[in-house]
């Protein structure tokens, strides 16, 4: 409890000293409702003022033993108040609407970023809880370390004038599979990381996948969510949609997680690297380039049938 | 079916001792839920907040601008579906018959979740005049056109009959749930993911401004309601007989119908879909107390206030800091109880 309280107290002086114009109020009980928040709280090391999170805040793994405050989009007025927090941080489809309104008349300190949530939009998210946090040095570092990736992704994308047609698959279980396609943050990555996203022609949003429309796709690349382990090529190579595709051809197949890629967090500059580095298998990244954090796409050599 | 337990306590004294009892359970209830949730308060703290003694602004919140609406709006909503359930069963002289057959509920339906997906392009005047009351607006529209339609459909040349009513409910509940799932295709992520919870039904985040238009309609249905508990019992015993009478039963299935979709279009608007409670309130009562609309119309009502406020402090306690589905509970809870009411009253008939 002491060094924690001593923390505080130069916490506190510290901000004092330092930031001139920002406000000296530093949220010690933070509740987060949106993954990438907590995710780029936990990167600041600051993980310990946050009181509860949101259901989709599943990395660190640790974050989800914190009081769960439920779905980002269905939280719930006394739940958040039950923790007592002195900070709400929510991601812009924090919700529902009524709620949100709710706790606004009950005086609670909250924030809800309405920034847009994109790929380019990611270090300015970092800076701006960084600012919310108190501690925007984390937050300078923390997105500057972002332009290695950035850096990285360049250096990929221009070994390579190929574009490859990709397509995205969020479910194989179910036999219909659903894919993204325009206005899906699945379909900005794609584009990002120097690849077309075939569905995004026909298709808005997303949306089942009719057998025969899939034949007609033919994409060079599939990408799928799943965790690491999973085995990809073998589920999709199975589905009459994919057998005679390119992709499943060869095997082209590869599974991301879906925090991790889609999250908008720190983690996705280097997950489009991954991404642009696996449908680019010719590019070569920098030498001085390292992944650093764990990857999740899974090659696809030892499956043969 | 509908004559099930009237055995049961037959002595008139018992019936009416039903009715206070469930009362007193209803505001014992109400302060129960009043100090109970994710900040607890004690009986006298409540006390001084509501006589404005306590000062404490953030207690304050608490309790006139979060529990109390919901709990008013729990009390009042589970009346007013146990209410319509109780004078649909009657109306089609079937137990199963709830408010969802006259194509309330999927009306409803149909209206939220166009407002929710189509609001911000196609409606987008209707949306953001509206605001937060653009989605049960939306839906209390739906429901109300809906029911005209299906109204207007069964009330052939002067006839309003219960088949046609029936029929009529049928075939336009299997239409609109085809343009549900046709605007569900044509949503994005986040609205998918409103309309799903919509569809889930909650209690939660209503203020008195809100809820004041919906209550005021439940309420005035559920009385008019209450006062056709005598015309009911005749009805009963068969539409040619409650005619000899000399009651006039096509306005009495006309006020049967048009109470219920106001009343059930009003609740299901601001709360979503809860179901079974509609459905499960007077039948427990009618177990217990037998067929008699003038003791099982205000038991019900009591009964289904009841069962509403329980299933919503349970939804709102039970995995704080999170909130269940409220929908989730009544029927989850309401389910298996009703089970072994019936099983125990097939038990004691038989023997």
């Amino acid at each position: 409890m002491k060094p924690l309280f001593t923390y505080l107290i130069t916490l506190t002086l510290l901000t004092f000293a330092c930031s001139s114009n920002s406000a000296p109020f530093s949220a010690q009980k933070i509740v987060v409702s949106g993954g990438s928040i907590t995710e780029i709280i936990y990167a600041f090391n600051e993980q310990h003022r946050i009181v509860g999170v949101d259901s989709t805040s599943v990395f660190p793994s640790a974050a989800t033993k914190k009081p769960q405050i439920g779905y980002v989009r269905k939280i719930s007025t006394e739940g958040i108040l039950s923790l007592s927090p002195d900070l709400l941080l929510g991601e812009a489809d924090t919700g529902p609407q009524k709620v949100v309104e709710q706790l606004k008349s009950t005086g609670i300190n909250m924030t809800i970023l309405t920034q847009e949530d994109n790929f380019l939009g990611i270090e300015a998210k970092i800076k701006h809880i960084a600012r919310l946090l108190n501690v925007p040095k984390k937050g300078e570092q923390l997105a500057n370390s972002l332009a290695i990736d950035r850096a990285a992704l360049n250096t990929v994308l221009q070994q390579s004038t190929y574009k490859p047609r990709v397509l995205f698959i969020l479910n194989v279980r179910s036999g219909q599979p659903i894919v993204a396609g325009a206005n899906t943050s699945a379909n900005e990555l794609i584009n990002a990381a120097g690849a077309i996203n075939i569905a995004a022609e026909h298709i808005q949003n997303w949306k089942p996948l009719s057998t025969e429309a899939a034949l007609a796709l033919n994409p060079d690349a599939i990408i799928t969510m799943g965790r690491h382990g999973d085995t990809p090529l073998e589920s999709v190579s199975k589905l009459a949609h994919f057998k005679f595709s390119n992709a499943v051809k060869n095997k082209q197949v590869y599974s991301f997680d879906g925090s991790y890629l889609l999250g908008m967090g720190p983690r996705t500059p280097q997950a489009v690297v991954e991404l642009a580095s696996v449908l680019h298998p010719n590019a070569k990244l920098p030498a001085t380039y390292k992944f650093r954090f764990a990857k999740t796409s899974q090659p696809n050599i030892e499956l043969s049938e | 079916m509908l004559a099930l337990g009237s055995t049961l306590l037959t002595e008139q004294k018992q019936r009416k001792m039903a009715i206070p009892c469930l009362f007193l359970a209803c505001v014992f209830m109400f302060f129960i839920a009043l100090s109970k949730g994710g900040v607890n308060l004690s009986l006298s703290e409540i006390v001084a907040i509501i006589n404005q003694l306590e000062t404490d602004s953030f207690k304050n919140a608490i309790i006139w601008q979060i529990r109390l609406p919901r709990i008013v709006l729990a009390m009042v909503v589970g009346a007013g579906l146990a209410a319509c359930g109780c004078a649909m069963q009657a109306i089609f002289r079937n137990p199963l018959a709830d408010p969802g057959l006259i194509g309330v509920s999927s009306g409803a339906a149909l209206g939220a979740v166009t407002t929710i997906v189509l609001g911000s392009s196609l409606f987008a005047n209707f949306s953001s005049t509206l605001g937060v009351y653009a989605v049960p607006v939306g839906a209390f529209i739906g429901c109300i056109s809906v029911c005209v339609f299906i109204y207007r459909l069964s009330a052939h040349s002067g006839q309003f009959t219960i088949i046609s009513l029936l029929l009529a409910g049928i075939a336009v509940n299997a239409i609109v749930g085809s343009l549900i799932g046709g605007l569900t295709l044509i949503s994005n992520e986040q609205q998918l993911r409103d309309l799903t919870f919509w569809s889930m039904g909650s209690l939660a985040g209503n203020h008195f401004a809100m809820m004041l238009p919906s209550l005021c309609i439940i309420v005035l249905s559920v009385v008019l309601l209450l006062r056709l508990a005598k015309p009911l019992n005749l009805y009963l015993l068969g539409e040619a007989q409650a005619k000899h009478l000399g009651i006039n039963v096509t306005r009495l299935k006309k006020q049967v119908f048009i109470c219920t979709a106001l009343c059930t279009g009003a609740a299901v608007s601001i709360t979503g879909i809860i179901g079974f409670v509609g459905f499960i309130a007077p039948h427990i009562v009618r177990l217990v107390l037998g067929p008699d609309h003038r003791y099982l119309m205000p038991a019900s009502i009591l009964g289904g206030a009841l069962l509403l406020s329980f299933a919503d402090l349970f939804a709102r306690t039970v995995m704080l800091p999170a909130e269940l589905p409220i929908g989730l509970i009544t029927s989850a809870i309401g389910g298996p109880f009703f089970l072994i009411m019936l099983l125990k009253t097939y038990q004691q008939r038989s023997l």
